[in-house]
């Protein structure tokens, strides 16, 4: 882990100078993903100024749960949003082989390599949107301690997302819209698991346990949930050594591009 | 001491297939057809410490195959593989550390930012103090006469440039056995010497093991001490350089320009004789029936000659002799 941490350090190093030697597509894209993902919140707020919301779902919930999510997304976006990219570019042009001459694991390293600084824009719009949700909704300290403990489940979730498309990837070769499908994992646990049906929200509470991205640390925190949820946070946990096994088991399929 | 063991190594791929066109292309989509490759065949051979080994073959033999194999990125089908104690795919973490490698086509420095800062990453994948990593590093480029470049952006740099800082790069935590695939493809005549003096040097000096795969003939003369030939995904020939010369060295490509009309060539001794001009023709030379200085004597003695050309035979044509024999 130290190394792993010494080396994203170095990474994020490497892809800065990388990032600035472009400046001005560096800015418009920091820009861009910033104010692209301060729609969502916006959205929210015209939409309970014309309407009853989300049932027992108030604006301050609601806003709460948005920017959870967004900073969990923000937070993975930065260091793993690149995965998929990398990962596709890399096998499809075989230099995913010199990625397997360095003497570390594999995906850890693929996530060293992946950093993208131009994804700090989700991150901090997710950090806005999570302090002026907290703010907006007065919750208490301990409250915001349970949901930043409760962070790392949801981050969880979308990182396994990326390593489950990333592995696809390699296995399959050329499957770069999968990144659309995390998108819309990412948007559908935006809402309350209750505007579902209640086959698929037993699906997003289990096999896609979205629920963990917000659903059920902000239900719970904000008294919408009974507490007894917080086990549903160990399908998170499941997801993510599923897509890590995955990721192994791919490895032996692994053919490389070339002779 | 052997540090390559591979035995009966065999890799086979699951190719899909499909004929050309529209409807083709459409059919595939919802019944796709595959095919078995088998890219290496019960390859088996051993490498001693120190040695410098040439895999010769034409594209798609399977010389690539090998190597990735060998570096653990590939999982063999069937056969076994040791490489310095051990087995690459199963122990590809820990292995790893003691190999280098280098694809002639594939960079491993960031495009763009300068090498000496890519350089900094292999510093921390390797755990080289920074005393040691800063003299390493000096040394090479030094050897390679490349300290004014390593500190421009690698997108700004030559060809051959660029080689030199992937050597570096792959060298820095000084492995025992470094693999090179198509080191010196498409570099200019410099470029190779200085590469190829740099191979030499590193082999003397810290007994670098070397596994070469290459299409440049010039590459294996220079370097290699044992030549092993792979077609077809099967091992065709493993012997000296001196034995392979025995081989390849009968026949040359020749290609002539005369002052004059070009006289009548000596019928023994030449096939596929192409006359370009009435002044310029190309042929293949048997050495054993007809000698350079003789044929260059009988064409001397009627016209001045402007310009030959002597060339080895191409990879395939000496593989097509090897299977003669």
């Amino acid at each position: 882990m130290k190394q792993w941490l010494r080396l994203e350090a170095v990474c994020a190093s490497l892809a800065l100078r990388s990032r600035m030697a472009y400046r001005l597509d560096f800015a418009l894209s920091f820009t861009g993903m910033f104010l692209a993902h301060l729609a969502m919140p916006v959205y929210i707020v015209l939409l309970y100024g014309v309407s009853q919301g989300f049932g027992e779902w108030t604006l301050s919930d609601m806003l709460l749960l948005t920017g959870f999510i967004q900073l969990a997304r923000g937070v993975m976006s930065m260091f793993m949003s690149g995965l998929i990219w990398h990962t596709n570019e890399r096998v499809h042009r075989g230099t995913f082989d010199l990625l397997l001459l360095a003497p570390v694991n594999s995906l850890g390293h693929l996530i060293n390599r992946s950093i993208d600084f131009e994804d700090a824009g989700q991150f901090l719009s997710g950090l806005a949107v999570f302090v002026i949700a907290v703010v907006y909704a007065q919750i208490s300290w301990l409250q915001l301690l349970v949901l930043l403990l409760l962070l790392p489940f949801a981050i969880a979730f979308f990182a396994s997302l990326f390593i489950f498309s990333a592995a696809i990837t390699v296995r399959y070769i050329s499957t770069l819209r999968l990144f659309e499908f995390s998108d819309i994992a990412g948007q559908y646990s935006q809402f309350p698991l209750s505007i579902y049906p209640s086959l698929l929200g037993t699906v997003f509470l289990t096999l896609i346990p979205l629920g963990a991205a917000g659903y059920i640390p902000v239900g719970v925190v904000m008294g919408q949930l009974s507490t007894i949820m917080l086990g549903a946070m160990i399908f998170p946990v499941l997801f993510l050594a599923m897509s890590v096994w995955y990721w192994q088991n791919t490895l032996k399929h692994y053919t490389s591009a070339g002779g | 001491m052997d540090i390559i063991t591979i035995r009966d190594l065999s890799k086979t791929f699951r190719v899909p297939k499909r004929k050309e066109g529209l409807t083709s292309a459409f059919r595939s989509l919802f019944f796709r057809e595959y095919e078995i490759k088998h890219a290496v065949q019960n390859v088996s051979f051993t490498v001693k410490s120190g040695e410098i080994v040439g895999l010769l073959g034409p594209n798609g033999a399977g010389k690539s195959t090998i190597i990735k194999a060998l570096t653990g990125i590939l999982n063999p089908t069937s056969g076994e593989v040791r490489v310095l104690g051990f087995e690459p795919f199963s122990q590809r973490k820990q292995y790893v550390r003691y190999i280098g490698a280098l694809f002639g086509q594939k960079s491993q420095l960031w495009w763009d930012i300068p090498p000496a800062d890519s350089f900094s990453l292999s510093q921390h994948l390797y755990d080289i103090e920074p005393e040691e990593f800063e003299r390493r590093k000096q040394e090479l480029v030094t050897r390679l006469g490349i300290q004014d470049v390593i500190y421009r952006p690698a997108r700004n740099l030559s060809l051959g440039e660029r080689m030199k800082c992937e050597f570096v790069m792959a060298l820095l935590h000084r492995p025992k056995l470094v693999f090179l695939d198509e080191p010196t493809i498409g570099l200019d005549v410099f470029a190779k010497q200085a590469i190829r003096d740099f191979i030499h040097y590193t082999n003397k000096e810290y007994g670098t093991t070397y596994i070469l795969t290459t299409h440049d003939m010039d590459d294996i003369e220079h370097l290699a001490h044992r030549v092993i030939v792979i077609n077809n995904g099967e091992k065709v020939f493993d012997d000296s350089l001196k034995a392979l010369r025995e081989i390849a060295g009968k026949t040359k490509h020749v290609r002539i320009v005369t002052q004059e009309k070009l006289p009548k060539l000596p019928k023994k001794g030449i096939s596929e004789l192409q006359t370009i001009s009435d002044y310029e023709a190309q042929f293949v030379l048997n050495r054993e029936i007809l000698g350079i200085r003789e044929l260059v004597g009988k064409i001397a003695q009627k016209t001045d000659i402007i310009d030959l050309t002597i060339t080895d035979p191409p990879v395939e044509e000496v593989i097509s002799q090897l299977y003669k024999q």
